[in-house]
């Protein structure tokens, strides 16, 4: 492996990069082999159709492109409705999460105001603390609140610094704004800002890189979330893309009367490992369509963010 | 600042604008973090009244302990085994991602291609999403010596069944750990990339080669990162969706309606990952402080 990270200091010949430089690209192509291939997996099962995923000749190209599985696995998952619902919740949510996070972070950060050890502390703990150990008496409270059945339990944590991962998301905030130069702001003091047109002004503007990182870990993390839906939301009205994706895998094992009363399938051979991959992909394409246009921003906000704890 | 306006002095002001700025966590605080942590730890140490209108705790002592350890015949192999995945697979990752990451950082051809392939795991490596492939075993097929793609079947014949499923159980590990490198992978770029190219050079011109710059300056400049990640890691795997145990302590506490139960299972659960970060902040920290001297 370290042969492989030589090779690209300026100063060797042009030669002697050209063995490890192969090296190198071996190995990455390996690795986005490994990375790429279930990707390509779930494509291609999703289009086909009965006879080709049991077809020990088909692999990789299906016979015919099904596309009729993309139509059952949208039926079982009921698609407009989960993908309304998880559009609604993962917006919501994150722009929640966006607002309390970068507020904490930054408090934590610039003030130094009593118990603010003990903040940071809480921080810690709670991304410590995985949410199963304490989901009890959150249901319990939730219940007492009436927002059971409600997407409330989503949402409400999210605009309080909490919700999915959201103490991970405040401590990234808090590194970054730690790296940031305290000049800035002092100069804006100076003429006469007070702390929110600083806040809004000042900071944010400089600050885009680290929102754009806990965007999309934020956009991807609550729109694949299934525990804390499947716990506090149950009807199904209110169902999620994620858990319309297990009803997916729940109705392979139906008998073929119930499959026709509830989701009116008559085809006995209609449901099968394919249409599971269809309702996957169906899941992941926002994401992916999401990430194609903030890929780039996202990566540079990386690089940006000072989580590298200079 | 403009204490006169305001009428107070400097240090209070600062006091009330930290606490403006913190408002909303701390209520998040009161609310979903120290209500739910107090009460569940409590309720570990008991069990609610059958009816669920009410939450009351009945104390029982150390009952729910006991029975996790010493009756119930399920929990301590699930701990186990989840303890041994985490030991395993921790310093697997961190490996990995390192060397990706030192690999997406070198200019070269297709760095973007690369790049957004890396984060494929992590759009695609979570949550419902992964448990539907690794339902398909998509772990095994990736890499795998089966189809005889990789050795012919007369090769693997001469070598025998315990080789052949060695290797194949090598593979998969190989491929979970790959998927599970995502989020690290990024941080650990990030962190490569802040280092000053400057020091690479001073390094090469007193004579290191690549192997001595990546232990020299490498390695202690992502040490902040490598204990950011281990801990990401370490709590990733303890609480991830596909997780035996969590799904264990779930039913406990949502089917079987035994909370007391559940929540000391979770509490225990929740001491060894404790243990095991704090044993990773230790030891990394006294890294990052041996080589403190060197950095700054």
């Amino acid at each position: 492996m370290t042969k492989a990270l030589a090779g690209t200091r300026p100063v060797l010949q042009k030669s002697a990069r050209a063995v490890p430089r192969l090296i190198l690209y071996l190995l990455l192509f390996g690795v986005s082999f490994v990375f790429v291939y279930p990707f390509l997996y779930m494509v291609s099962r999703s289009l086909m159709t009965n006879e080709d995923l049991n077809n020990f000749m088909v692999v990789w190209l299906p016979r015919t492109l099904h596309f009729q599985n993309y139509a059952t696995a949208a039926k079982l998952m009921n698609f407009a409705r989960g993908f309304r619902n998880s559009l609604l919740v993962t917006l919501v949510a994150t722009l929640g999460q966006l607002i309390s996070c970068s507020m904490a972070g930054y408090g934590l950060a610039r003030y130094r105001f009593r118990g603010r050890t003990l903040c940071f502390f809480v921080v810690i703990l709670a991304m410590i603390i995985p949410t199963q150990t304490i989901i009890v008496p959150l249901y319990l409270l939730y219940a007492k609140l009436g927002w059971l059945n409600t997407f409330l339990p989503l949402i409400v944590p999210a605009f309080l610094g909490y919700g999915l991962k959201g103490a991970l998301f405040i401590f990234i905030f808090r590194q970054f704004y730690s790296g940031l130069p305290k000049e800035l702001e002092e100069a804006s003091q100076i003429d006469g800002c007070g702390f929110l047109r600083t806040y809004a002004y000042i900071v944010f503007p400089v600050a885009r890189s680290a929102y754009m990182v806990v965007l999309v870990l934020a956009l991807v993390w609550h729109w694949s979330n299934y525990f804390e839906p499947s716990i506090f939301v149950s009807k199904a009205d209110l169902g999620l893309l994620s858990s319309g994706l297990n009803n997916i895998s729940n109705a392979l094992t139906l008998s073929a009367d119930t499959l026709e009363t509830v989701y009116d399938i008559n085809d006995n051979n209609a449901l099968n490992n394919a249409v599971v991959m269809a309702g996957t992909f169906m899941t992941v394409s926002p994401l992916i369509v999401m990430f194609a246009f903030l890929q780039r921003k996202f990566i540079q906000g990386m690089e940006r963010t000072g989580l590298t704890g200079e | 600042m403009k204490p006169k306006r305001l009428r107070m002095t400097a240090k209070r002001r600062e006091t009330l604008i930290g606490l403006f700025f913190m408002a909303p966590f701390l209520v998040g605080t009161l609310l979903c973090f120290a209500f739910p942590t107090i009460s569940s730890f409590l309720l570990s140490f008991g069990s609610t009244d059958t009816q669920a209108a009410g939450f009351h705790i009945q104390l029982t002592g150390l009952e729910n302990y006991t029975r996790a350890f010493f009756s119930d015949t399920s929990f301590v192999p699930y701990l186990l085994d989840s303890i041994q995945d985490m030991l395993i697979k921790t310093p697997l990752i961190l490996v990995f991602s390192l060397l990706i990451a030192i690999m997406l950082s070198k200019t070269m051809h297709f760095k973007g291609f690369f790049r957004v392939v890396a984060l494929l795991p992590f759009l695609l490596g979570n949550g419902q999403v992964l448990r539907q492939m690794m339902r398909e075993g998509i772990d095994t097929k990736i890499l795998s010596l089966g189809d005889g793609t990789l050795i012919s079947p007369e090769m693997l014949a001469y070598m025998g069944q315990d080789f052949f499923t060695a290797i194949d159980g090598l593979f998969s590990i190989i491929v979970t750990v790959l998927w599970s490198c995502g989020v690290q992978v990024l941080l650990f770029l990030a962190a490569i990339q802040s280092i000053s190219p400057a020091l690479y050079e001073s390094a090469h011109i007193d004579g290191a080669n690549e192997y001595e710059a990546f232990w020299k300056i490498t390695l202690p400049m992502v040490l902040p990162v490598l204990l950011l990640n281990a801990v990401y890691t370490i709590i990733n795997s303890f609480t991830d969706s596909t997780n035996p145990l969590l799904d264990y302590i779930k039913t406990w506490a949502v089917t079987k309606a035994d909370h007391g139960f559940a929540a000391a299972m979770g509490w225990i659960y929740f001491l060894f990952i404790l243990f095991f970060i704090g044993l990773v902040v230790l030891v990394i920290q006294r890294g990052i402080r041996k080589t403190q001297g060197v950095r700054r």
